[in-house]
């Protein structure tokens, strides 16, 4: 298992690999739900394809520079949605830089040090997609899932593998920018655009 | 009474909201920082293991993790009662200025620069780090990169990992390192140091050659005139990993120096009805409200403080850069709450110096690295200077070694008051009777709590990765009037 390191990974000796990158704190309930998904969906992956797992707490600069080099990176975490039923599986959009400066090195801009990396000539994913596992929200400090996430956790890596592997028929090509464009263009309204939230689901029923 | 919140709306709670109430009038009637924290992490560890403790800490702040591990290690250590080998003290101190050095950077041009490369007025679009190496260069924007990746490779040297380190146990570290290591981190460290004089140079050019900008650091809206603290060696030079800590007056006398065991005798906290935050203040001077001066418990651990409440710094070029921020601020102490980047920004240089010192020092190869504990485990505090303030970790356990108490205050705890006041004061000079309240407007509000750069999300973490603002306008009647939202994808 590779964790997260900014030395000379494997990712730069090999740019077409993946990272799968669980976010989250193990020490707080299901807050960590990303990090135990991402070694799941790692070790269902790691037969067939070229990736590191790596673990983060935060979806920050710190993360941004772990993941200079590699070509796709593929994100976990949990998400709090009052609506959505706990385990359902969300695409979510990451948010892009704001413009100003973020109030804390908390909130530093991971889409701000991948554009910075880019703008000054380093290989950056081309691909950032970010899953996030719903959840209730934890009030305090606790290891270990919920009873009611745990028994969920085979289906929703089962889940987020099928989404990170698009089912394409044998030696067909990669889906283009155009057609991703329009699949997205089918999803509901971003979330900036009807003001409520950032995150963009796609059409995924609810675990049961 | 009108309503103006500036509220990050984040997916879990830790970040802070900035609270503006208009009076009939238009103008503030007042002004709050309220932090939905979330609590319990000291409860969490009672009953554990207290050598899991620094571990277990580093999960508390996904930001520092280095300095809970420093100071849960010394907290361990004088639990135990043991002293660890000098080469294990210098290894967790390189490892520590290493840390210093990455998470300054990152401020400086993440957070600071954006106000005072690119300037506090510019379109939001340009007030970030892409503008600010836009203006500085894509050579310095190379060079930030790299410098980040090598001071997380030391982390990742000898803390075993670089986000979450493991190699500071109770009585030392869990492994020397090798030669070969060593030739590493000292190539790494001269790097921090070129690039701690690339900083100041750049600092020195765009900053201070500018005279708006260094009018707008000695602008009386930004200025609070509250006692300082820091932690200093013997002779009262700064000192991040270890020290007595210092306390000078808003005079700049000092007026009090202890060891960190005896925190409990000099610091009390108060409570608001209004926030979860406890705002600590010297127990010999009392709390006299949020209010500045000398008959006034507040107090400062910022990196501007640090500076103010020592007698310099141990290294030459950082401490050549204490004197001339200090000739130019009108002496010491300085009190001027934007000067704190400037004070960042030397101690960046310190560290780097401090990295390179300790590289070099023949000690750290010593296979001593660690003093086994033979002693009955009681009780200890374990004290360093984290980047945002003092922080303390105080344990207390069994004879078996199982936690009975844990108490924690981290460096933003410290700044809370302050923090406080300089939003408060903030909008009061900005926002004026009758005037918009524009985009820059609210920058300037969060500059002064930017300065501080407080640390309210520990163990929590926003998925979207930004810190979206809201800001909404009512009138007396509590009707909506307005509301601007920034930094919402």
């Amino acid at each position: 298992m590779e964790r997260c390191s900014p030395r000379e990974s494997a990712a730069v000796r090999n740019p077409q690999r993946t990272a799968v990158v669980g976010l989250g704190n193990p020490l707080h309930g299901d807050d960590g739900v990303g990090l135990i998904v991402a070694q799941s969906v790692f070790e269902i992956l790691r037969r067939k394809s070229n990736i590191d797992l790596l673990e983060c707490p935060v979806l920050d600069a710190r993360l941004a520079e772990c993941l200079v080099g590699y070509e796709r990176a593929v994100i976990i975490d949990a998400l709090i949605d009052a609506q959505a039923k706990v385990g359902t599986v969300s695409r979510v959009e990451v948010a892009k830089p704001s413009g100003d400066p973020p109030a804390s090195l908390h909130a530093t801009g991971f889409q701000d040090v991948l554009a910075l990396a880019q703008m000054v000539g380093m290989a950056v994913p081309e691909a950032v997609q970010v899953y996030g596992v719903v959840i209730r929200e934890p009030r305090r400090f606790s290891q270990g899932l919920s009873t009611e996430l745990a028994a969920k956790l085979s289906e929703i890596s089962t889940r987020v593998v099928a989404l990170v592997e698009p089912r394409r028929p044998p030696g067909s090509a990669p889906e283009s920018p155009e057609s991703r464009t329009q699949r997205d263009s089918r999803l509901p309204p971003r979330a900036s655009d009807t003001g409520q939230n950032e995150r963009v689901r796609e059409a995924h029923e609810p675990l049961t | 009474m009108q309503r103006i919140a500036i509220d990050p709306v984040t997916r879990l709670e830790g970040h802070g909201k900035i609270i503006i109430f208009l009076n009939d009038d238009g103008e503030v009637g007042n002004c709050y920082l309220q932090i939905p924290e979330l609590r319990g992490f000291e409860r969490f560890c009672v009953g554990r293991p207290v050598e899991e403790m620094p571990r277990i800490t580093t999960r508390i702040c996904g930001v520092c993790p280095e300095a809970h591990h420093m100071a849960s290690a010394k907290a361990c250590d004088a639990v135990y009662h043991v002293d660890p080998p000098p080469a294990a003290k210098k290894l967790r101190e390189l490892l520590y200025s290493a840390f210093y050095v990455g998470d300054h950077t990152l401020h400086f041009y993440a957070l600071g620069g954006p106000d005072f490369v690119v300037g506090p007025d510019a379109p939001p679009a340009e007030r970030n780090i892409l503008g600010v190496i836009r203006k500085a260069g894509l050579d310095a924007g190379k060079k930030v990169i790299e410098l980040r990746k090598r001071a997380q490779r030391v982390v990742s040297i000898i803390g075993g990992k670089a986000i979450h380190p493991v190699t500071a146990i109770p009585g030392g570290v869990a492994k020397p390192i090798t030669s070969e290591e060593r030739d590493e981190i000292l190539g790494h460290a001269r790097f921090f140091v070129e690039f701690g004089k690339f900083t100041l140079g750049l600092f020195n050019d765009i900053v201070l050659k500018n005279p708006a900008y260094v009018d707008l650091i000695l602008s009386d809206t930004y200025a609070h005139h509250v006692y300082s603290m820091g932690t200093v060696d013997e002779r009262n030079k700064v000192n991040f990993y270890d020290g007595q800590i210092r306390v000078v007056d808003p005079e700049g006398r000092e007026f009090v120096k202890f060891h960190p065991r005896d925190y409990l005798s000099v610091l009390q906290e108060h409570v608001e009805p209004w926030t979860y935050l406890k705002f600590p203040f010297l127990k010999a001077v009392g709390w006299k409200g949020f209010v500045d001066g000398k008959d006034s418990g507040v107090y400062q651990a910022t990196p501007l403080g640090r500076l103010n409440a020592a007698d310099g710094l141990a290294t030459p070029l950082a401490q050549e850069e204490y004197e001339r921020m200090f000739a130019t601020l009108g002496g010491k102490p300085a009190h001027q709450t934007l000067a704190t980047h400037w004070a960042r920004v030397i101690e960046l240089m310190y560290a780097a110096e401090r990295a390179a010192e300790l590289a070099q020092d023949e000690e750290i190869l010593s296979n001593r690295t660690r003093a086994i504990p033979t002693a009955v485990p009681s009780e200890g505090v374990g004290c360093t200077e984290a980047p945002r303030g003092t922080l303390y970790h105080h344990y207390a356990t069994d004879e078996k070694g199982i936690l009975q108490r844990v108490n924690l205050i981290v460096g933003t705890t410290n700044n809370h008051a302050p923090i406080s006041m300089s939003i408060r004061k903030a909008a009061f000079g900005l926002i004026q009777k009758g005037s918009e309240i524009t985009d820059g407007v609210l920058n300037r509000i969060e500059m002064a709590f930017r300065a501080y750069d407080p640390c309210f999300a520990c163990a929590t973490h926003a998925l979207p990765g930004g810190m979206p603002l809201e800001v909404q306008v009512f009138d007396p009647d509590g009707t909506l009037l307005t509301s601007r939202k920034r930094g919402c994808a």
